[in-house]
């Protein structure tokens, strides 16, 4: 069964080696004002009766833009997405089925921990939640992916053995 | 679904690994569907059965929950 919807196996390898780069580089945007100085941009005043009415009320004299936060989360989702949805060694209907069912999990678990969050969570707090949210569905389906298809078969060789 | 797959096996004297090679899937696919985790495609069933020189019913047989 050929799956023409994943990325080259190589994408895996490629993407777990950045990840952890991608990560810290994100912690040290989100929570230290890190910022790569060829991110960071003098942007022109925008034109007099645009969409903010007046130009000065949000971006003063100068548009200043910094798109380290920007990359930062670009650089998280693609590796991500490249650690997930590359093929396996063999890639068959076994595979899949296990991959479409790690997934469906993972949208679940998704949606009751936005729902749980919802309820529980209120005021600016609840934005770091939506922010970590981004990642959960990638996250837990990297996770329940792997662990269905590498572990879980040799746990259960070990108990019958 | 039960299957007679680890039988079969024994008998023709070939590993899991094996298997999986001549019928081109993975070694993981053969132990889940050995083990009743994984009920195979039609067409893997197919080449299972031919492989081992059966028929498919000679190997799949279906379990009154099915």
């Amino acid at each position: 069964m050929k799956n023409k919807l994943l990325l080259p196996r190589a994408c895996r390898i490629i993407g777990l080696i950045l990840l952890p780069f991608a990560i810290v580089f994100l912690y040290a945007v989100e929570n230290h004002n890190f910022s790569i100085p060829f991110l960071r941009y003098n942007m022109p005043k925008p034109n007099e009766g645009n969409f903010f009415g007046n130009s000065d009320f949000l971006f003063g004299k100068n548009f200043y833009a910094d798109f380290s936060n920007e990359v930062a989360l670009l650089a998280t989702f693609i590796c991500l997405f490249m650690v997930a949805f590359s093929k396996q060694k063999n890639e068959d209907e076994y595979v899949s089925a296990v991959r479409l069912r790690a997934l469906q999990i993972s949208v679940y678990a998704n949606y009751i921990i936005l729902a749980l969050a919802s309820i529980l969570i209120y005021g600016v707090s609840f934005l770091v939640v939506m922010e970590v949210n981004l990642f959960t569905i990638l996250i837990l389906f990297i996770i329940i992916f792997n662990f269905n298809l590498h572990i879980r078969p040799r746990l259960s060789k070990s108990k019958t053995a | 679904m039960k299957n007679t797959i680890r039988v079969e096996r024994a008998r023709m004297d070939i590993t899991q690994a094996e298997l999986a090679k001549r019928t081109d899937v993975s070694r993981q696919t053969i132990n889940a569907i050995e083990a009743n985790k994984y009920v195979p495609s039609t067409v893997l069933a197919l080449k299972i059965a031919r492989l081992f020189g059966k028929t498919v019913n000679d190997i799949f047989e279906l379990e009154d929950e099915d």
